[in-house]
């Protein structure tokens, strides 16, 4: 992920893989609503995230990366903890 | 002429304890939801086996208020499980006092006739197809006969086959979508109450005829998830493969049910996953071979549950999660098999595990033999046969320790701690495949 456009990042690697309406779905919209996910599919909406952007989210919040605003925050903040 | 076509097909749970673990129960509850939440596919079937110029209307059983004032048709067809059976009698019933005339119809019907037809004009066995044409033909010059029976073979065949009335779901909010390829399974198993019933040899549909129902469905309903209404789609492998070639185009996201032996065919696992095969359900009913015994007449289930731990790990490897189905309760089974259950589910690692009761179903040959045997606790219980519920002595545990287990292993199984392990697990796998 680039520091310049974290969020244009992140909508590139989704729409990428298939969820063509992640490129004007707003920050805040509930993704697996948004995308039509079921709980599988939101799954593995994140686990492309960890891959892509190579972090790890908590196992027990992953109900929490619900919207683009909340798995970009997440990645930032990884990004940051482990320096330039 | 207007006909009603009316699904009350919702899944129940009569156990107050049960409902209230339910609640905190996400994987439990969403697999409930899903089924009471599918459209009828029967009644789709019955619709298009309906000449044009009859108007027909699609219900299904919370459009149906029980108090409120009917829906006046003149010709009235319900379709519901067992355990709604004494519901849907009773809807019949007060459409019969209204002077609608009422066909009663699907499996529990199939397998009950008699009392059936005592709440209904007519009663339709086994598959509609060979049967709905007569009927419609017969009330249109007011001969209608007390009883008909449907084709049990070559269903899919033409002039048999029939293309189910997906224009009859527009509109309405599904996001499910019920698509059959095959009816019947070769296992036999003695408990099983599914479309095996319905037909004297399995039979499958040839695979051009599926893909236009696919396509019809996804005309009336947005990204349907599509779930086969299948006993056991890949019991032939060449079928399964041309089938999957023939969907993977399609771009669609699927659901079936299925036997282990899939796992000892790499190509079709491969083109399983390419094909937006997301979870297939496979009933292992037990840990150990040694309860299997007898529960299928060539011991087919017994044969291949050594391979169960590795047949599992192949599949979800994949990324195609396993639904893994216990079955408690059976005879060879005694306490020590709810242990055993929660210990395989954990070494196994399936990502959705579903646990019920042995119920014996009216019409089954488990049904039959229990009762030969004195064991049914109740001589009708159809309400309870909701898959929680204990109506008969089982042989290896009394009905209190296997109620009390269930319990146990319900609250072991299903928590916060082991969906997320599951989850997190699931994750891993599809990271592995990107």
């Amino acid at each position: 992920m680039s520091a310049a456009d974290p969020e244009r990042d992140l909508r590139g690697v989704l729409v990428g893989r298939g969820h063509d309406r992640a490129s004007d779905i707003g920050l805040d919209d509930d993704l697996p609503h948004g995308l039509g996910l079921d709980s599988l599919a939101s799954l593995r909406l994140l686990a492309l995230v960890e891959k892509q952007f190579a972090v790890r989210f908590p196992d027990d919040q992953l109900a929490h990366y619900r919207t683009l605003r909340r798995i970009m925050e997440f990645i930032v903040a990884r990004r940051e903890e482990s320096g330039p | 002429m207007r006909i009603g076509l009316i699904a009350m097909s919702g899944v129940r749970v009569r156990t107050r304890e049960l409902i209230e673990l339910g609640v905190t129960l996400p994987q439990f509850v969403s697999r409930g939801q899903v089924v009471a939440s599918l459209p009828s596919l029967g009644l789709l079937t019955v619709a298009g086996l309906t000449p044009d110029d009859i108007d027909v209307a699609y219900r299904e059983i919370a459009e149906v208020d029980p108090r409120s004032e009917l829906e006046l048709f003149d010709l009235v067809g319900i379709s519901s499980f067992t355990a709604q059976i004494d519901e849907a009698y009773e809807l019949a019933d007060r459409y019969r006092e209204a002077g609608v005339p009422v066909v009663l119809g699907g499996l529990h019907v199939t397998l009950m006739p008699e009392e059936a037809s005592r709440h209904a004009d007519s009663v339709v066995l086994y598959g509609a197809e060979g049967a709905w044409q007569r009927l419609i033909a017969d009330f249109r010059r007011g001969a209608l006969d007390r009883r008909y029976e449907g084709l049990r073979r070559d269903v899919f065949e033409e002039p048999n086959d029939v293309f189910p009335r997906f224009d009859l779901l527009k509109g309405r909010p599904y996001n499910r979508v019920t698509v059959q390829t095959s009816r019947g399974c070769p296992l036999q198993c003695e408990f099983c109450a599914a479309s095996v019933r319905l037909t004297s040899a399995f039979q499958q549909k040839p695979v051009d005829k599926v893909v236009r129902e696919i396509e019809a469905a996804r005309r009336v309903t947005e990204q349907p998830f599509f779930e086969f209404a299948d006993d056991n789609t890949f019991v032939n492998k060449k079928w399964g493969k041309e089938f999957l070639r023939a969907v993977t185009p399609l771009g669609i996201q699927w659901f079936t049910e299925t036997d282990v032996s899939i796992a000892e065919d790499d190509e079709l696992l491969e083109l399983l996953a390419d094909s937006g095969c997301r979870q297939v359900l496979i009933g292992l009913e037990s840990p150990s071979g040694e309860d299997l015994g007898g529960i299928d007449p060539t011991g087919w289930k017994r044969e291949h549950s050594a391979r169960y731990l590795e047949a599992i790990d192949k599949i979800q490897s994949y990324g195609v999660t396993v639904n893994g189905c216990f079955i408690l309760g059976l005879d060879n089974q005694t306490p020590d098999v709810f242990s055993q259950v929660k210990e395989f589910v954990d070494r196994s690692r399936l990502i959705e595990v579903q646990v019920g009761v042995l119920t014996p179903f009216p019409g089954t040959p488990l049904y039959d033999r229990l009762k030969r045997e004195g064991r049914l606790l109740r001589d009708v219980y159809w309400d309870r046969c909701t898959l929680f519920d204990v109506n008969y002595r089982p042989k290896g545990m009394t009905v209190e320790q296997l109620e009390t287990g269930l319990r146990r292993l319900f609250a072991e199984i299903y928590n916060e701690r082991e969906f997320t392990k599951r989850k997190r697990h699931y994750m891993e796998i599809v990271k592995k495949r990107l």
